[in-house]
């Protein structure tokens, strides 16, 4: 007997296991209602790069604005579109106010020309100067993700070869980092929504 | 008097043998459901389409084609095995927009992985397409372009 009862203890024990695997990981962002603190222990640096308009984009595009920054690729099979969906709905947003602005950095300068990142932008029916796509020499683009703490590296056994972090990134006007998003998730991206308003009222006061 | 010992093993062996064989039964009656009714498809849709063609099947703007309502769909049911095995580069028409970004290939997914997906989507979100049979992408497969 002992034989058939050790069989379904481990029968069971497997089952739990299993179902286990698949619970949601809980949360790990604060509760909504408290101030958003500064995330970044030193000034971010300064930075060079160009739109899909051929525009120079630097830190004075970005002064005074409430911002969110992304890191994509246009040949990104995985994450990316999702992320980029849900941006979109930032853009829509705030596709009128000129106190924010979207900046999506392209990891695979080879590829991601300022004319791919052109057509990339009017294929999903958006535009300067409320998003920018920008690119410029790779070092830059991925120094300066590590700047803002983000994981981006060019991987050849990612698919699509570059394996990045999906985070969005809230900048205040000061350029300081107020919080980090899941570009993945709607529920995220709406919270980012709400904070995002939050510092524009902040500028108000 | 000979016999007794054995006998005392026989219920033993009977509590374990049948739940080993209802659980051998349960998994080979599974993999024998029917191709149209194979309930994997909506998960599969999720995890290997769903980001660039949505999860309604309803596309992103003029970057990813829609998949919901999509005459480029109906008119090539023949393609599709191979267009999800080994991806689609080039400019194509759907309904009556261009699109033209690659389509990556998904060389891992097997042919009943494929051909659930092919039937989730051919009969979800308004669409009603005749579903195809695992037999069918296998042999879609063996002749793809190139492939």
């Amino acid at each position: 007997m002992t034989g058939i009862r050790f069989l379904w203890v481990a029968l069971v024990a497997a089952m739990v296991g299993w179902s286990g695997c698949a619970e949601p990981q809980p949360s790990t962002r604060p509760p909504q209602n408290e101030p958003l603190k500064v995330l970044n222990l030193e000034p971010l640096p300064e930075f060079s790069f160009i739109n899909q308009d051929s525009t120079p984009i630097t830190e004075a595009t970005v002064a005074g604005k409430v911002h969110v920054v992304d890191f994509f690729f246009t040949n990104c099979p995985t994450i990316c579109p999702r992320m980029k969906a849900n941006m979109l709905t930032v853009y829509e947003e705030f596709v009128s106010d000129d106190r924010v602005v979207l900046l999506s950095h392209a990891i695979d300068t080879r590829r991601d020309t300022v004319p791919v990142l052109k057509e990339y932008s009017e294929r999903l029916e958006v535009s300067a100067p409320r998003w920018h796509f920008v690119t410029g020499e790779k070092d830059a683009i991925l120094g300066i993700a590590r700047d803002y703490k983000l994981a981006a590296n060019e991987d050849s056994t990612a698919p699509g070869g570059f394996a990045h972090s999906g985070a969005l990134i809230l900048l205040d006007q000061k350029r300081d980092i107020r919080g980090y998003y899941s570009g993945v998730s709607e529920e995220e991206t709406a919270e980012m929504i709400g904070d995002m308003k939050k510092l524009l009222a902040e500028d108000g006061e | 008097m000979e016999n007794k010992p054995k006998r005392r093993y026989l219920p033993l062996l009977l509590a374990t043998g049948i739940p080993v064989l209802g659980l051998i039964f349960i998994f080979v009656f599974v993999d024998l459901e029917p191709d149209a009714v194979d309930a994997s498809g909506q998960a599969r849709y999720e995890l290997h389409c769903a980001n660039c063609h949505g999860k309604a099947g309803e596309g992103l703007r003029g970057l990813y084609p829609p998949l919901a309502k999509s005459d480029y769909l109906a008119q090539n049911q023949g393609n599709l095995a191979c267009q999800i095995r080994h991806g689609l580069q080039g400019p194509i028409m759907v309904n009556g927009h261009p699109y033209n970004m690659a389509m990556p290939g998904n060389p891992n997914v097997s042919p009943k992985e494929i051909t659930a997906i092919i039937n989730y989507v051919n009969t979800s979100w308004g669409n009603d397409i005749p579903t195809v049979t695992q037999a069918s992408v296998e042999k879609r497969l063996k002749y793809c372009a190139g492939g």
